[in-house]
């Protein structure tokens, strides 16, 4: 049977990483989360659930996230979570490993010289972090694996 | 008359960079420039600027647009670059108080080897930048590069959770 994926980033440049990483996805369903309230252009067959915009200078949204994350999480079980960033994504993350998803953490390529907050907790998380820079992957012991441009 | 799209990101001020174009735009009256401005506070009088564009609006404009400013968030790096279109990107600097880290630099840094991308700091060389707009290349085709495939590669692999792509797990 074809593995549940769900991919998920915050609105901007983290989504448009993610868009471009669709065809990667092309062998399985995946079903997309964004910050954004409108459907982004996304073939009709994916599915695609809207998160609270938080991060971590709005407490109170984040709180929201961390439950609205939590029951996406519990009704869709999906084996695979892949997010590019930001808190949205770690908040899927966080749950997918409660609930034996395999998870994986690419830490956006604006991360130049050190990865992002989210991606340095998202290392004791996720089943595998990568870094999009391949020095900076050697660094931070993060493994370097392609990149998006 | 030229069109040039400008567009600080949606999630924190980038007044001083507005700023600068309005300025500009005073002087040019024969460019038109449409903005993006986010949660600025600096009202532009010289530019058509709005908070926050829906995604059809900003694919409109990044469109039709002759050259494209922007902070340095890839973001608008990524359109800049897939509607094949000048950037003159000017990093978000934390001593000016507009992001909480300055990791636009690094992106800055290392993005501005790309053909078609334009870093500038301050006034002095944006103003230069849009002076001589005309002249400034657009970037190359996009197309898939092996970074691309490796990383779709490994995205695969991990989905069907071949044995390779096991080992990084803890």
């Amino acid at each position: 049977m074809d593995k549940k994926v769900l991919a998920v980033a915050s609105q901007g440049g983290h989504w448009q990483q993610l868009e471009a990483l669709i065809p990667a996805f092309k062998a399985c369903q995946p079903s997309f989360a964004s910050t954004t309230r409108d459907r982004p252009d996304l073939s009709p067959t994916c599915r695609y659930y809207p998160l609270p915009n938080a991060n971590r200078r709005t407490p109170l949204q984040a709180i929201w996230l961390l439950f609205t994350s939590a029951c996406l999480i519990i009704r869709l079980r999906p084996d695979v979570i892949i997010s590019t960033g930001a808190l949205p994504g770690l908040a899927c993350i966080f749950w997918g490993r409660f609930f034996g998803a395999r998870t994986l953490w690419i830490d956006s390529i604006a991360n130049a010289d050190r990865l992002s907050l989210s991606g340095r907790i998202a290392r004791y998380l996720a089943s595998a972090t990568l870094s999009q820079w391949p020095d900076l992957g050697r660094m931070t012991g993060v493994e370097y694996r392609g990149a998006v441009l | 008359m030229s069109l040039i799209f400008l567009t600080t990101g949606t999630r924190a001020p980038f007044d001083r960079l507005v700023r600068i174009v309005d300025h500009w735009a005073e002087k040019n009256p024969g460019v038109q420039i449409v903005a993006q401005i986010g949660t600025g506070r600096y009202r532009p009088r010289h530019i058509e600027a709005t908070r926050f564009l829906c995604r059809g609006d900003y694919q409109v404009l990044a469109r039709d647009c002759r050259l494209m400013i922007a902070h340095a968030g890839m973001g608008s790096v990524l359109s800049a670059l897939e509607h094949g279109k000048p950037l003159v990107m000017m990093p978000r600097n934390d001593l000016h108080g507009e992001c909480t880290n300055d990791h636009q630099f690094g992106t800055a840094r290392r993005i501005s080897g790309l053909p078609g991308v334009y870093t500038v700091h301050n006034a002095a060389q944006l103003i230069q930048r849009l002076d001589n707009h005309h002249e400034l290349r657009a970037p190359d085709q996009m197309q898939a590069s092996p970074r691309q495939l490796e990383l779709a590669q490994f995205i695969m692999g991990f989905i069907k959770q071949l044995p390779q792509y096991e080992s990084l797990e803890n």
